[in-house]
């Protein structure tokens, strides 16, 4: 049956009028068109189409009633072919019959016509190519066309449609020859020289060019018309990429020409000249993003490939970017990367400071633009900087006169400005990462003697190295050149940022400590990793330490050899050290941590702080009752050990041995043993223990009055009693008063 | 601000044409007296010229000079002014010699 079957149907139902009576008698029409409209019955469906279309118009049933009518016209031209063509078969016409039918039934296919097109066709004698070939021959094309046409209607025949396509390419009709020629899977080279032949005049060179590329390089005449093929190409495509509206289907005919001859420099530079001749269009039309879509890099390409010369690329992408950055801070990152790269590298920047220049640049010359374009930069980073603090002035000025506001539009706010102020911070540090890079590797340029002169090329930044895949090759001239620079520590931040942790050192400077730990890569072996790791474990140490968290031994012992060879990160300990205060916990931590860098560093800086740490230590534990005396004298020698000048240590420890003698002193007093009270008092030598001991002693005097006691006792034990006093100080007055009690005792 | 905008002159305009496009851009009144003054300065100035330069025009001809003079060269070589149509078919391939 015909085709009308497979056309979509209209649901019923879809959005019908609100009217319940309307309603129903919509659908009802819908029904019955439907029903009509698969019977064929075009005419009959058209109208009731249109009444429901009148009822609720939509764009479904205009596109049924179109349809209708589509299927209406073809169907009255079939019907009108078929009557000529029994018309023709009366007539005994029979090859004008079914040529008629065919045509019949390409309009509409019918059952009954097919069968009877097959009958006749069975009648007619089978039509040949030899008639085409020899009008072919006589160069009488267009009969030979005719011939060829028959045999096709007859019956699908690859040579004949070949032919016919050979036959319309020396008609001049290549649109129709070429879309005959290219379906050909024929490798014979006479199809493909014409395919190609046909597609050249259309001005599809590269597959012109593919077609001939089968043929192979054999026939001389055929690769002197390739080359001027070529030549004509690059010619017609830069002239037509000129001309509006035409520079898309050009260029891409270009680049379709640059994937059949990739090697070959003509196409190479017409591709070069037409992508710059449009990026300079889209730059004066102020299209800066239409720029980065035309260049792909927000979907990296590789350079090769797209025709692309390194040279202008990175240049040109400095000048988006930066343009783009001045009113939007989401492209600041990459006008970072992309500026300092170019300003930097010679390579990049040569040609803007020899142009308008009679005399080559000069190395003063050269650095005078670097920085003048550095300052550029810097003005845009801080008119950011600027901005942001200013709104943050703003909009906390808001917040104070918007009191009647909701708090949540408020927290809203503040988010807001948040995300502002850390996605700033994240650009700055990009920026600071950057910058030391690409002017470090300037400085090594500049100062290595000899000169890396494959640096000097290479010279840009990490970003930039990592996008474009340079990374590698620094690191190598940075490993070269490690012995003269391994004592500066921007040597080994710019090492990490072209190494496997530049993710792990970007958020390190971010502050983002525990998630540059986990970006860390696992690579052991790597000095600039190990660099990186090192760090990482000292900045987790000192926060840690800050907290007064326990167990740092690992974090710090890890960062040995960092603060081993920079010096300013003992400082830091020191610093830190210095204002800690007498918090037991940080003390003790603190303590901790010394005590594991003692062990591998021993400048006098750090051994005095350990000393005193250690001292101050001891003491706010005894006075927290947590330790013994006998500890704080062990920890006190120590801390004496490591620092002799620790004057702290030296009292605390004179104070230690005081107090222990008076506990002694005290017990010995408790049991009445007054002669090892007074050895106690005079190996104590303190005032204290002295006080102490004759404090007791005119106690005991008092309580000899009791008349309780025997006079003989009293003696013997007032003399024994001035024999000790005498051994601890023979000067003082408590002598005198015992002598007077002896004095009235012996009476 | 790019300069060049403000006083709308070309790339290569002379210290006399700045100064006479100073009160026309002042009788425009698109820019602030004080963004025209910018303007002069910078680009009377060669060092901060050069900067705007750098930044404010692409100058794709830094590198197209060359390009295009290969491409020139290549074309030289073209003997005549030869287009498509010119391409003549080659019969070498014809199965069917014509006479």
């Amino acid at each position: 049956m015909g085709q009308s079957s497979q056309e979509k149907k209209i649901e019923f139902g879809q959005s019908p009028p609100d009217d319940r009576a309307n309603r129903k008698k919509y659908q009802e029409l819908l029904e019955k068109a439907e029903k009509l409209f698969q019977k064929e019955k075009f005419g009959s469906a058209r109208h009731h189409f249109t009444e429901a279309q009148q009822i609720y118009p939509s764009e479904e049933l205009q596109n049924r009633i179109h349809a209708c009518e589509e299927n209406a016209g073809r169907m009255a031209l079939a019907q009108d072919l078929m009557r000529q063509g029994y018309q023709l078969e009366r007539e005994k016409k029979l090859k004008d019959a079914f040529k008629t039918f065919q045509r019949s039934l390409e309009a509409w296919e019918n059952r009954e016509i097919r069968i009877l097109a097959e009958k006749l066709q069975s009648k007619l004698p089978k039509p040949t190519l030899d008639p085409g070939f020899r009008l072919e021959a006589e160069r009488r094309y267009a009969e030979a066309i005719e011939r060829y046409k028959e045999v096709l209607e007859w019956e699908d025949n690859p040579q004949a449609k070949d032919r016919m396509g050979i036959c319309l390419v020396k008609q001049g009709s290549y649109t129709e020859a070429a879309w005959l020629l290219e379906q050909s899977l024929s490798k014979d080279p006479e199809i493909r020289y014409y395919a190609g032949y046909a597609l050249a005049r259309l001005g599809h060179y590269g597959e012109a060019l593919r077609q001939w590329e089968m043929i192979g390089q054999a026939r001389p005449e055929l690769n002197r018309q390739r080359e001027k093929l070529l030549e004509i190409a690059v010619r017609d495509l830069l002239h037509r990429s000129r001309l509006e509206g035409e520079f898309e289907s050009a260029y891409q005919e270009a680049v379709n020409l640059l994937s059949c001859y990739p090697a070959l420099s003509l196409v190479r530079q017409c591709v070069r000249s037409m992508r710059l001749h449009h990026l300079e269009e889209l730059w004066q039309q102020g299209k800066f993003e239409a720029i980065l879509d035309f260049l792909s890099v927000r979907h990296p390409i590789p350079l090769q490939e797209s025709g692309e010369s390194e040279e202008f690329l990175p240049v040109i992408l400095a000048k988006v970017y930066y343009r783009l950055a001045e009113t939007n801070a989401e492209y600041l990152p990459e006008a970072i990367t992309f500026w300092l790269t170019v300003i930097h590298n010679p390579k990049y920047l040569a040609p803007f400071n020899l142009r308008d220049q009679k005399d080559l640049p000069t190395a003063e010359g050269q650095d005078q633009l670097t920085l003048n374009l550095q300052q550029k930069l810097d003005q845009l980073i801080q008119h950011y900087k600027t901005r942001q603090k200013e709104t943050g002035q703003k909009k906390s000025g808001q917040g104070e006169i918007s009191l009647g506001k909701t708090r949540q539009g408020e927290t809203r706010q503040r988010e807001t400005r948040q995300e502002e102020e850390g996605r700033l911070k994240e650009i700055l540090a990009h920026w600071e990462i950057e910058q030391m890079a690409v002017t470090f590797l300037r400085e090594i340029t500049q100062a290595q003697d000899p000169k890396p002169a494959q640096l000097r090329h290479a010279l840009c930044t990490p970003a930039f190295a990592e996008r474009f895949g340079h990374s590698s090759s620094i690191l190598a001239i940075l490993r070269e050149v490690r012995p003269r620079w391994e004592n500066d520590e921007r040597f080994w931040i710019v090492g990490a940022s072209f190494s496997a942790a530049r993710m792990s050192l970007l958020l390190l400077q971010k502050d983002r400590v525990e998630e540059a730990m986990a970006a860390l890569p696992a690579q052991k072996e790597d000095e600039f990793v190990n660099y990186c790791r090192q760090r990482i474990f000292f900045r987790l140490g000192m926060e840690r330490l800050q907290k007064g968290e326990t167990n740092l031994k690992k974090y710090f012992t890890q960062a040995v050899p960092l603060i081993q060879r920079f010096k300013e990160y003992e400082k830091e300990i020191i610093r830190l050290a210095q204002g800690i205060g007498d918090n037991q916990e940080k003390l003790i931590s603190m303590d901790e941590v010394l005590q594991v860098l003692i062990r591998h560093i021993t400048s006098s800086e750090l051994l005095e702080i350990t000393s005193y740490i250690m001292s101050y230590k001891a003491n706010v534990l005894y006075s927290a009752g947590l330790i013994k005396v006998q500890d704080v004298e062990r920890i006190l020698k120590k801390a004496l050990e490591l620092h002799p000048g620790n004057e702290f240590a030296r009292s605390g420890l004179q104070e230690m041995h005081s107090r222990q003698a008076l506990e002694e002193l005290t017990r010995a007093l408790d049991k009445g043993n007054v002669k090892k009270a007074a050895t106690i008092t005079i190996n104590a030598e303190s005032d204290e223990a002295e006080e102490a001991f004759f404090d007791f002693i005119d106690v005991v005097l008092e309580e000899l009055d009791s008349p309780l006691l025997d006079r003989e006792k009293k003696i013997l034990f007032l003399r024994d009693l001035y024999h000790q006093c005498e051994r601890v100080d023979p000067s003082h007055p408590v002598l005198e008063d015992i002598a007077e009690e002896l004095k009235d005792l012996e009476i | 601000m790019n300069p060049y905008r403000v006083l709308k002159i070309p790339k290569d305009a002379t210290r006399q044409e700045i100064m006479q496009a100073v009160p026309l851009a002042l009788q425009r009144k698109e820019f602030t007296a004080r963004e025209i003054a910018d303007a002069q300065k910078e680009l009377m100035n060669p060092c901060t010229r050069k900067i705007a330069e750098f930044v404010y025009f692409l100058d794709s001809q830094t590198w197209t000079q060359e390009i295009q003079s290969e491409v020139k060269r290549s074309q030289d070589e073209i003997q005549g002014e030869t287009s498509i149509q010119d391409l003549p078919l080659l019969h070498c391939f014809d199965k069917f010699q014509g006479e």
